[in-house]
């Protein structure tokens, strides 16, 4: 009985102990991860809409949606997140777009999980810059060779789920929040 | 003189003779999945021996008041406790580095380097020699993490620490950052390591 | 509903074998595969254990971590409800059935720190599975481990009688047979795709 009155004690005494030091250092680090978290938004946001220097949030169903204004105080974009699956796993682009939804001011891959070396460079510049000022009047395509149109996006070799997922992800987004003023 | 020969075979252990990737094959899901880049091999190496040294203190300064039939699920929480700790110093100081290795720092509690070395050594040694033990272990755990690594990212991506290494008409090897290749590689530098260690042995006897 | 459930298992069991795909559960992967007999065992002892960790791992998330807003007990908790789990099972099955535990026994011990089970109960909260999607999710994981190991096992029985290089003998070679297996389970990648 003393024995296990002893077992039970010191596991309860560690148990309480980690739990302290972990709220403490919780509560001290808190701050730093939740600005990084906001800095990272941030810089995309500021990213996909180069002209803005102001955002404020607002919502579409479930989805957060970032007004932009730029230095004069004009509206001058809208950024949104958009997910879904890729090849492997979720990615995640930050999307801006033009205040009519006529085109797409420039795109940001946040988050993917896209084999190295072939689907991850959906991440490069080379890939990303192909959505600037792409038009919005029809839905964008894949293509395999050097676009021609001007809602048209050249495949990563190599990587054509990938290049695919990320287009859909964001044809869907849009459709989605089309009407949104 | 003696305390200070022994304090150095505790700790040299960990580097070649009994290195826990390439000699005591543990610890090894950490090491065939943050090793596509030497700088997510050097950090998971750094956060694992960080938790190792940190549990390994506070384990052999209280092994005498933990009871032994629950020593187990003491030492488990303890380094849940760390390993928690170093997840949020990462969040919070290095977010980079937190979301390349993803879910993998969770992981380290059950590394079984750790766990392992808690069992074997600084449950039954004093604080000063349990200290040698972690930062050999710890050490030696890094620097393998480092050399798959390098052999992964050179061939894999042509760079080393994110700097281009090899120049010229070369391809990278796409598949030695993928799953296949990261067994391969340890597999063969299992292979090397032990004609190393093979010629070594010959040499000692021939002497 | 049901198809979704299927896809999930699916998913887990081929498109991310946890073994091959995520590295997880490499030590017993290695140490226990040179017999096919306990290699199934393992896998049997291990897709039990998921199986039933996998909604009390959700439980516990949802009603006391979420609702009492304690992220940070995360890790120690889960991996606290894990090695209890084991030690219940284990007292169970010694208890109600001797003769699976001659069989099992001497791997349940192990299960605690096969970290499939750690990342699988980190990963049904980060993709916010419901309690019924959960258990499959828990119990394909199970299953793709019980296969890759299986593969394993079996392919390393007949290694037995071939001539492999004098240093690549034990975990070398089986190393790099579990390279030519997880090359097989990248062409499965992309075969379906689910959240």
């Amino acid at each position: 009985m003393k024995q296990s009155f002893k077992m039970i004690f010191s596991l309860c005494l560690i148990a309480l102990i980690s739990a302290v030091i972990l709220a403490k250092v919780y509560m001290i680090t808190q701050p730093a991860i939740i600005a990084n978290e906001k800095k990272a938004t941030e810089n995309a946001i500021y990213k996909v809409v180069n002209t803005a220097t102001s955002y404020k949030e607002s919502k579409s169903g479930q989805t957060d949606i970032f007004k932009c204004y730029d230095e004069n105080n004009k509206f001058c974009g809208l950024a949104f997140v958009a997910e879904g699956v890729g090849y492997q796993d979720l990615i995640k682009v930050m999307v801006g777009v033009s205040t009519d939804f006529n085109k797409i001011l420039a795109i940001e891959v946040i988050e993917n999980s896209e084999t190295p070396g072939l689907g991850n460079k959906i991440v490069t510049p080379w890939f990303e810059n192909q959505f600037q000022n792409l038009s919005l009047q029809n839905k964008i395509t894949v293509v395999k060779v050097a676009p021609s149109k001007d809602s048209e996006i050249q495949a990563i070799t190599g990587a054509t789920i990938s290049s695919q997922a990320v287009v859909d992800i964001i044809n869907n987004k849009i459709e989605e929040l089309k009407g949104y003023k | 003189m003696q305390r200070t020969n022994i304090l150095f075979s505790d700790f040299i252990k960990g580097l070649w003779q009994q290195n826990p990737t390439f000699r005591l094959l543990i610890g090894m899901c950490p090491t065939l999945a943050v090793t596509s880049q030497v700088q997510n091999g050097l950090a998971m190496g750094l956060a694992t021996a960080f938790t190792l040294l940190a549990s390994s203190i506070i384990i052999s300064i209280f092994r005498n008041f933990i009871p032994r039939e629950v020593r187990i699920p003491s030492y488990i929480v303890i380094i849940a406790t760390f390993v928690t700790i170093v997840s949020l110093f990462l969040k919070a100081n290095f977010p980079e580095v937190s979301k390349d290795l993803g879910p993998y720092v969770p992981l380290i509690i059950v590394n079984c380097l750790i766990l392992g070395r808690q069992e074997a050594f600084a449950s039954k040694n004093p604080v000063y020699r349990a200290i040698a033990d972690a930062l050999g272990m710890g050490i030696g755990f890094t620097l393998s993490l480092m050399v798959l690594a390098s052999v992964r990212e050179v061939l894999g991506m042509g760079t080393l620490l994110g700097h281009q290494v090899i120049f010229g008409n070369f391809r990278p090897w796409v598949i030695m950052l993928t799953p296949p290749g990261a067994f391969l590689t340890l597999g063969l530098l299992l292979g090397l390591v032990n004609i190393i260690d093979k010629a070594v042995k010959a040499r000692k006897e021939k002497k | 509903m049901v198809k979704e459930l299927i896809l999930v298992f699916i998913a887990t069991v081929l498109v991310n074998n946890f073994v091959l795909k995520y590295f997880l559960g490499i030590c017993p992967f290695l140490g226990v595969s040179d017999k096919l007999s306990s290699a199934i065992s393992m896998g049997f002892a291990t897709t039990f254990v998921m199986t039933i960790t996998a909604p009390v791992a959700w439980l516990i998330n949802n009603y006391i971590l979420v609702k009492f807003n304690l992220p940070f007990l995360q890790y120690v908790c889960f991996i606290i409800v894990i090695a209890s789990l084991v030690q219940f099972v284990e007292m169970v099955i010694k208890k109600f059935f001797p003769l699976l535990h001659q069989s099992m026994g001497i791997y349940l011990p192990l299960i605690t720190t096969n970290c499939a089970i750690l990342f699988m109960t980190l990963q049904l909260v980060l993709k916010d599975y419901s309690l019924i999607k959960s258990m499959v999710f828990g119990f394909g994981a199970g299953v793709g481990f019980t296969l890759a190991i299986t593969i394993m096992a079996s392919i390393r029985e007949e290694l037995k009688f071939q001539d492999v290089p004098e240093s690549l003998k034990g975990p070398g070679i089986t190393l790099i047979i579990a390279g030519i297996l997880a090359l097989i389970f990248v062409g499965l990648g992309g075969l379906i795709q689910v959240k």
